[in-house]
């Protein structure tokens, strides 16, 4: 399917976040609620419209474990995006961010764009990590934060979109240098033909399809 | 959807938005509605139709539309035809008729015919002559919108030329005489002829009809009949060639479907055969692997025909025997260590598990009231001591044993989170001490750590096969799968768990009983890939990797730059194709697998890609490794396997053994496997 730009995501926090769930909330629109163990990493991709412009994003789910976090460190590679995701009944899952953060900075390219999620926002009974304290781990870290509940589908949406809208704005202000892949960003075949058309149908919200690209 | 009349290229839309419907909840109809005009239409007050068009609501929220033309003369017997138990529409042929979208029986249709009968009065019919009706104008139909039932018995004037427009909606090709048949009644009584004329005929012919229901009954040996019903007896009857060629129409069916049936019923038998064929041969195969082959094991392991028969599957009954035996027991694990290693590891788990509920009352106290915590202490104490006393005895034993084990690499822990200190647990939570909580038990225990170990195993068991629902928690192995890894984790803290252990575990689960299951889970872990893999053997992982993708491009170059060997590989290896394949294929895998080693899964790997290089070529990269991490349901073990066979394991003259050996690690890299992405 022809899209204008193509933008690989990467998922990662600890196992049983919900990180796979998150995923197929988002490209199949529904819950499962046993979930296949991932291991080593798995995919699921989707087209999303952002200011008139079609963008495909590739995502690779990866798995949790600490074992497995050198084989995952190879797959932050070329992503434009990341969702960290903690649960928000599991303080410990809070509490391992910063190795993760850490991880996340120092095997990507310094311009990804990292989304911090507190999943399972339904369980709110169960609660072990207050909302205040994942936006002062954001705020502190430069992360934009949201609480998304993949089963109930809550701000799933919005936390893929918006992480693309913030990689999306990344490329008009010219931070991404698009035509270098190792940034997670590939123009989509129709884009580079005819960069101008794009813009017909930039009705949408930023309408300045002029800019960095091309 | 030709819409002919004197609005030439009126839509189907607009049409539909001018027709009138109106539901009538005591005859439970559909009806039309004409637009109310003045007076100077009185003349056309009101219309029979040649044409009725009824859509019926039953009780049970059926649903049934039969539009149909009546003709004078009809006598012929009204039927409708009726797909039992779905909803189907019988399509006609261009001169219309009864259309009938029914899940009810007759008793439903009469309860709307008789009712409507007694609410002719009310009863709003438009009329048009020699209007032929279209099938395909019914699908929209259904989407609109039913007006509310105007009961105004006063609204006895219609337009007839609104109404027109209305019916040319159904008319094929009566663009010529939208002209309406006219009856100067203002009673709306004088409407009941329409449904009483019909009745004769319709009571007369419904005992034939009946009777050839039985007939067709015979003929359909299938749970979907198709059973020629009476027409409802206030619709119109159909003429005689009409109902003829329904009645051929309804043979035809009922025909094709039990040729359907019967094809099924072939098909079926066929695979019964085959499945027959199969189990003969297993059965033939237990029986020479437990007369001939098992008794001389240590003589007939490597014997020709011992491999043959190997290759072929082995037989579920002896499966778990031969994989028993084929792992062998070189550790020298028994029985009796696992029972210990699972009582040693259950302790575990309650202690943590009131480690963990005294971490949450401290945090939810965050005054530390000192007197409560003891409290808590003191109960924990209490409920554990008696646990605590019936494994002690064991557990001297069992540690004396695996410290024995444990050498000095204890400190290097591996497959634990072990990044997660305790201290990083301490900063958030000052008020927990969990050291406090270890120190006063067996200081041997398993620290924060191996807590988190375990409780990631009760976690991933349930992810583990979840399409089997047996894993499940209240699930028949649940407690199995739980006690051996749990187990495994004490016996080899060094390892701990390692996600992917768990569907090693699981396969072995169901080929034998827990302990033998234990003993060859041990020993597979031991040595070799998975060796490797668990234990993160970088160095290792690399050379096999390297002697993959060297064999992957000399066997599928076309294949080796599309679809990185990193999407599907570690998956793979790390269950040993549990996961990603169909179980019953899987198992035939480790039948060779654990007879000849660490070639042959990389052997599969290849094998696989072999199979399906004509669908991934035509794939993209996010298809293709989708695919490979859940191949086919319908994977056939025999066409693998030839896949598999097809394959060269051999380059320039150099076995995979020697192609591992001879690559070159790069030590720059994250002592890891290397993923070039």
């Amino acid at each position: 399917m022809a899209y204008a730009y193509l933008f690989k995501y990467i998922i990662i926090g600890d196992t049983g976040v919900g990180k796979s769930c998150l995923l197929l909330q988002f490209t199949d629109k529904r819950f499962q609620p046993v979930h296949d163990l991932t291991i080593g990493v798995e995919f699921g991709a989707r087209m999303i419209t952002i200011d008139g412009k079609q963008i495909k994003l590739q995502i690779w789910d990866t798995a949790g474990q600490e074992a497995f976090r050198s084989i995952t460190r190879s797959y932050y590679r070329g992503a434009a995006g990341a969702l960290l995701v903690y649960d928000i009944t599991r303080r410990e899952t809070f509490n391992h961010l910063t190795t993760w953060l850490e991880d996340a900075r120092q095997h990507s390219n310094s311009n990804m764009v990292i989304m911090l999620i507190g999943n399972k926002s339904d369980l709110e009974s169960r609660r072990e990590v207050k909302k205040e304290e994942g936006e002062a781990f954001a705020r502190e870290h430069g992360l934009v934060f949201m609480e998304t509940s993949a089963k109930t589908a809550a701000n799933v949406e919005e936390a893929f979109i918006n992480t693309a809208k913030e990689i999306y704005e990344k490329i008009q202000e010219g931070v991404f240098d698009i035509n270098n892949e190792a940034n997670g960003i590939k123009i989509g075949p129709q884009h580079s033909t005819g960069a101008g058309a794009g813009g017909a149908g930039g009705a949408g919200a930023g309408g300045a399809s002029s800019g960095g690209c091309c | 959807m030709s819409t002919p009349g004197p609005k030439v290229g009126m839509r189907l839309s607009e049409a539909l938005d001018n027709m009138q419907l109106a539901y009538n909840p005591i005859t439970k109809q559909l009806h039309f509605v004409s637009k109310k005009k003045p007076i100077e239409n009185l003349d056309t007050v009101d219309d029979i139709d040649k044409l009725s068009k009824k859509s019926s609501f039953s009780d049970e929220g059926n649903f049934s539309i039969s539009t149909c033309e009546k003709s004078d003369t009809s006598d012929s017997p009204k039927s409708t035809l009726q797909w039992g138990g779905s909803v189907n529409g019988h399509h006609r042929g261009k001169d219309g008729g009864s259309f009938s979208s029914t899940v009810s029986s007759l008793s439903e249709c009469s309860l709307g015919s008789s009712a409507s009968k007694e609410d002719d009065s009310v009863d709003v019919n438009v009329d048009h002559e020699q209007a032929k009706l279209k099938k395909k104008g019914l699908s929209g139909f259904f989407s609109r919108g039913v007006f509310p039932w105007k009961s105004n018995s006063s609204s006895k004037s219609h337009d007839s030329s609104s109404s027109g427009v209305s019916w040319k909606l159904f008319g094929s090709k009566s663009s010529g005489n939208v002209s309406s048949k006219t009856l100067t009644t203002e009673n709306p009584k004088s409407l009941t002829p329409v449904s009483s004329a019909s009745n004769t005929p319709h009571h007369h012919k419904r005992q034939g009809s009946s009777a050839s229901e039985k007939q067709f009954e015979d003929l359909v040996a299938s749970s979907i009949a198709l059973i020629q019903h009476d027409r409802p007896s206030n619709l119109p009857a159909k003429c005689t060639e009409e109902a003829m060629r329904h009645k051929a129409e309804h043979a035809r069916m009922v025909e094709a479907a039990r040729r359907r049936v019967e094809r099924e019923a072939a098909a079926r038998h066929a695979r019964l055969q085959e499945s027959l064929r199969l189990e003969e041969r297993l059965a033939r195969h237990a029986k020479e692997w437990i007369q001939n082959i098992l008794p001389d094991w240590t003589n007939m392991r490597n014997a020709k025909r011992t491999h043959e028969l190997w290759w072929s599957g082995l037989p579920p009954s002896i499966r778990g025997k031969v994989w028993q035996l084929a792992i062998e027991n070189k550790l020298n694990v028994t029985s009796e260590t696992y029972q210990e290693c699972v009582a040693k590891a259950k302790q575990r788990l309650h202690e943590s598990q009131m480690r963990r509920k005294r971490l949450k009352v401290n945090k939810r106290e965050c005054c530390c009231n000192k007197e409560q915590d003891k409290n808590y202490e003191a109960i924990d104490k209490m409920k554990s001591d008696d646990q605590h006393r019936k494994f002690d005895e064991m557990l001297s034993k069992t540690d004396a044993k695996i410290d024995k084990l444990k050498t000095d690499d204890e400190k290097h822990r591996l497959g634990i989170p072990r990044n997660f200190s305790e201290q990083n647990l301490k900063s958030h939570v000052p008020d927990a001490e969990p050291k406090k909580c270890c120190s006063k038990s067996d200081p041997n225990l398993l620290d924060y750590n191996d807590e988190c170990s375990m409780e990631l195993i009760q976690l991933d068991i349930a992810r583990t096969f979840p399409h089997l629902c047996i894993f499940q928690p209240g699930g028949p192995y649940f407690d199995v799968l739980h006690e051996l890894l749990a187990a495994y984790v004490c016996y080899r803290p060094d390892i701990g768990y390692v996600q992917g252990m768990s569907f090693i575990a699981a396969v072995l689960i169901l080929n034998m009983e827990a302990p033998q299951a234990f003993v060859c889970f041990a020993n597979l872990l031991h040595g070799g890939v998975l060796r490797a893999a668990f234990t993160r053997d970088g160095a290792t992982m690399q050379r096999l990797w390297k002697a993959y993708t060297t064999l992957l491009r000399h066997n599928l170059p076309g294949l080796a730059d599309a679809v990185a060997p990193e999407l599907y590989l570690v998956e793979w290896l790390y269950t040993a194709f549990a996961k990603a394949m169909p179980l019953d294929a899987a198992c035939r895998v480790w039948d060779v697998f654990l007879r000849d080693g660490d070639e042959f899964l990389f052997n599969t790997a290849l094998g696989i890609l072999h199979l399906y290089q004509d669908e991934l070529k035509n794939m993209d990269f996010i298809s293709a490794a989708q695919f490979l991490t859940k191949l086919p349901e319908d994977l056939d073990p025999e066409a693998l396997f030839k896949s598999i066979s097809s394959v060269s394991m051999t380059l320039d003259g150099m076995s995979f053994e020697e192609l591992v050996s001879c690559c070159e690690v790069d030590s720059s890299l994250d002592d890891d496997v290397t993923v070039k992405l």
